[in-house]
């Protein structure tokens, strides 16, 4: 969102009509990264992450990423995004050579460990102005704020760590700046006051693969018996036919495959998921404030997102502010998701009054309803020097203690918002995957920060020209343990079935990183972090690696990644 | 097919009410004799919806209305005639999805007990989950299912008591297994941590008519001491899917024990008498193996979680 308002300032400078003046641009970037995720490095204690690993796991990854664009004037462009071996593994991971030993060819195999396509458009987009502002309309990235909720993942902008994912949506968007439009209508010189209004439209899904039912149906009792008008299971919605009896066997959602879809699959507008998008902000740049130069951008995000056959109704609100002026930095976003939905069945996540519906008008289940109240944010303070920078981090992401009852309060922030090297981005991001399985996918934190709130000081010393010395310290403590990904302990304001942990926090982590760019394109790091966990995880049913202190398991974790990369 | 497939290892029979002969524990919470405590886990006070009371019938000829009281079991009358090796072909499918579980290893201990050792007899399936065996009609049989662990697809999936009636063709028949999936988010849903050293349980309550008993509660104890293991959990089912909040059988009969440690088990079933106090209605065992699953169902009136089709007994 705030790329397209940048563009916006870009192209606001008038237009004249010159012949076709076409202008070639290519942005992009090559990356390699290494990882290690070490053992042994400290002492008898077992170091890394995973249980079934003996000694260092170390991996390379690369992923080319190329956005050509055609800029006609600043008047129209187009861009489009591939990514090319994107995050594939080094070397032959498919067996090419029938003996690994003498591999030559190396395949494009993921960090999944599946296949992967070599080539492939992430995004295309166009984008033209009007007299009256820009539009911009296509598959695009989307990014608003510091990226806790939407994040383009584009670049290294993260102190630590890489962006893997990256918020993309097919989305137009009209901006404009609504005070110039005003003073042009008055017939005043317009002031060039840099206040933005969005106003968007996604179309998040046209037809899920999933069909939704949003009731259960079956043709005959337990007994074998069928289920007849009059018994107290009978439920209408089961007898299309009108003939009295159950016909109709299904769950409240059924898998099926592309190839069941009927011909007009897209016609159906009920299983339509979109969102309008709206949002509002300052963003200035430059501006003087006591005599000295300062930047200062604040807004608010909203989005509403609906899906009728789900009688989903959900509203986003994110709130921005940045500020810098004489070395002093604040920065800061908050969110928060509240809405009723039918849509979120997990499996046995019912209600446990599983009859009926619940609200006539919007045709909420009660079986299947489900109330989102869901908070996140990130704020930053500190103070800014060409030779050093100071800045305190501090953050949270709500959880869910309980995500089969009808109180969904649970999201992880965005995983492209990087904080540290392992608690984050490996630990919490493989208990959860090991623990929801590929059951429950969407309740992966895939890096993000998760159910926790969580400080993250952070001392940056340029020592010399495009040279970085980054040190940072990450603590969290657990929002919402749940008993099976975070532990409980017998002070939690939650109910769980067992409370042996004792520990306050979920542990601390340590990074250290060192980052120059050299021939102006070419970006090195090297990061570092070491883990201490507590007894909040479940290292032995994720099967992670732990040890014992005064009887409690901790864990060590650590890890060395560097990264090269040519930017263009 | 779901969880409930597990529903079609029903046994047919049913037999007239038989009122008050029931045998209770003597009060709320205590140990059923042992003196340990189990009102954490036995401490329903709805009523029970099932039949409880016509057991007795299922003892075959000459049992009394008194046929057992908690601490006797019913005794069913077996005909070794209808015990005869037979044909079979099974079906390996996951425990959830029913899919056909492709490779997967069927172990069989005709003795029933996996405990004592290497199987009796082992076979691996094809892609389509097919097995092809001998089986012993009318005799409980212990079996695993298990798949190659490199790949950790599967848990070992255990079942004793399988009893196939007696048949002069081939027994066709279904063994589950369960995936690596499952075995991980179900505790997940249900907030728990499962410890890979112990193992779980999970099995239905019958009632006499060989129907799920909704309003039934098991605890899970030390055949010998009556101790309930400190790490257990015991969760029960909601539309074949463990729920958190439920806090004893629902309509599908079914229940899960987590984190029960290696070893051998009893299953004990209780419900509510009426009086404040819990009915003893059901016992079988359970063999715990780390990281496991064990499937053991629990019927009223037996002791063993035995019990016989019909044309088994004499």
């Amino acid at each position: 969102m705030i790329s397209a308002v940048a563009l916006l300032i870009a192209s606001s400078t008038s237009a004249h009509a010159v012949p076709d003046n076409f202008k070639f641009e290519l942005e992009g970037y090559y990356r390699n990264r290494g990882y290690i995720f070490s053992d042994g490095l400290f002492g008898s204690d077992k170091v890394g992450l995973y249980a079934d690993q003996d000694g260092d796991a170390r991996m390379m990854v690369q992923r080319l990423r190329i956005q050509p664009g055609i800029n006609f004037e600043n008047r129209a462009k187009f861009y489009f995004q591939t990514d090319v071996l994107d995050n594939v593994v080094w070397g032959d991971n498919q067996s090419i050579a029938s003996t690994a030993l003498f591999a030559g060819s190396p395949t494009n195999t993921g960090t999944k460990g599946l296949e992967t396509d070599t080539f492939k458009i992430n995004r295309a987009w166009m984008e033209f102005s009007l007299p009256v502002g820009l539009i911009r309309m296509g598959r695009q990235p989307s990014h608003w704020g510091m990226g806790l909720l939407a994040n383009h993942g584009d670049g290294f902008d993260d102190t630590f760590g890489e962006n893997h994912y990256g918020s993309t949506n097919d989305r137009f968007v009209f901006a404009t700046k609504p005070i110039a439009i005003a003073q042009t209508i008055a017939g005043k010189t317009p002031d060039d006051i840099p206040f933005f209004v969005v106003i968007g439209v996604d179309r998040l899904a046209e037809d899920p693969l999933v069909q939704y039912y949003g009731y259960q149906c079956a043709q005959s009792n337990s007994d074998g018996s069928s289920i007849a008008e009059g018994a107290d299971n009978y439920d209408a919605r089961c007898d299309p036919g009108g003939d009295g009896y159950h016909t109709l066997t299904h769950d409240y959602t059924e898998d099926r495959e592309e190839g069941q879809r009927n011909a007009n699959w897209w016609a159906d507008q009920d299983d339509d998921v979109w969102e309008m998008v709206y949002a509002a902000i300052y963003r200035g740049e430059g501006i003087t404030l006591a005599g000295s130069k300062a930047d200062l951008t604040i807004g608010s995000y909203f989005v509403n997102r609906i899906q009728d056959e789900t009688a989903s109704n959900v509203l986003i609100a994110d709130a921005y502010f940045k500020f810098l002026w004489r070395g002093i930095y604040l920065e800061a976003e908050g969110l928060t998701i509240q809405g009723k939905t039918n849509a979120i069945v997990l499996p046995g996540a019912l209600n446990e009054d599983e009859s009926g519906i619940l609200d006539p008008e919007t045709g909420l289940d009660q079986a299947l309803y489900k109330e989102a109240n869901i908070w996140g944010y990130v704020a930053r303070a500190g103070y800014k020097q060409e030779a050093y920078s100071a800045i305190f981090e501090t953050g949270f992401a709500s959880g869910d203690d309980n995500v089969a009852d009808a109180n969904f309060t649970g999201r992880p922030l965005h995983p492209d918002h990087n904080v540290g090297l392992l608690l984050y981005e490996e630990i919490l991001a493989y208990v959860t995957a090991a623990t929801w399985t590929t059951g429950a996918e969407g309740l992966w934190s895939n890096g993000g920060v998760y159910n926790s709130r969580y400080i993250y000081p952070q001392l940056t010393w340029r020592p010399m020209n495009n040279w970085e010395v980054i040190g940072a310290w990450l603590m969290a403590w657990p929002h919402k343990p749940d008993g099976s990904r975070i532990l409980c302990a017998p002070d939690d304001d939650v109910e769980c079935s067992s409370t042996n942990a004792t520990a306050s926090s979920l542990g601390w982590e340590a990074d250290l990183a060192v980052k120059h760019r050299f021939h102006e394109h070419v970006l090195f790091s090297l990061e570092g972090g070491y883990a201490r966990t507590t007894d909040r995880l479940p290292y032995e049913s994720v099967g992670l690696h732990y040890s014992l202190k005064d009887g409690k398991p901790v864990g060590n974790f650590f890890t060395v990644q560097s990264r090269v990369a040519f930017e263009f | 097919m779901t969880l409930l497939s597990i529903l079609a290892l029903t046994l047919i029979g049913c037999g007239d009410k038989d009122g008050d002969d029931t045998a209770t524990d003597g009060g709320t919470g205590d140990g059923g004799g042992t003196g340990v405590d189990i009102s954490a886990y036995i401490n329903v006070t709805d009523a029970h919806q099932g039949d409880i009371d016509s057991c007795c019938e299922l003892g075959g000829s000459g049992a009394t209305s008194d046929c057992w009281d908690g601490s006797s079991w019913i005794v069913q009358a077996i005909d070794s005639t209808k015990q005869v090796d037979a044909a079979l072909v099974g079906n390996i499918a996951d425990f959830e999805s029913g899919d056909p579980v492709a490779d997967a290893t069927l172990s069989l201990w005709f003795l029933n007990d996996p405990t004592v050792g290497a199987p009796d007899y082992s076979v691996v399936g094809d892609a389509d989950g097919i097995v092809a065996s001998t089986f012993k009609t009318c005799t409980p049989i212990a079996y695993k299912t298990s798949t190659d662990p490199a790949l950790d697809a599967t848990v070992d999936t255990y079942e004793i008591n399988q009893i196939e009636a007696y048949t002069e063709g081939t027994i066709d028949t279904e063994f589950n297994s369960v995936s690596s999936t499952t075995y991980a988010i179900i505790p997940s849903l249900l907030g728990v941590s499962p410890d890979g050293d112990k193992g779980t349980i999970a099995g239905a309550a019958y009632d006499c008519g060989g129907a799920p008993i909704k309003g039934a509660q098991v605890v899970v104890r030390d055949p010998s001491t009556g101790e309930i293991p400190e790490s257990l959990v015991v969760k029960y089912f909601v539309d074949s899917f463990p729920n958190r909040n439920q806090p004893y059988t629902s309509e599908d009969g079914l229940w899960v024990a987590i984190n029960v440690p290696e070893g051998t088990w009893d299953v004990e079933l209780y419900v509510a008498d009426g009086d404040g106090g819990h009915t003893n209605i059901g016992k079988t065992i359970a063999y715990i193996f780390p990281g496991s699953i064990m499937i053991s169902n629990v019927y009223t009136g037996f002791g063993d979680g035995k019990r016989y089709p019909d044309i088994c007994l004499l």
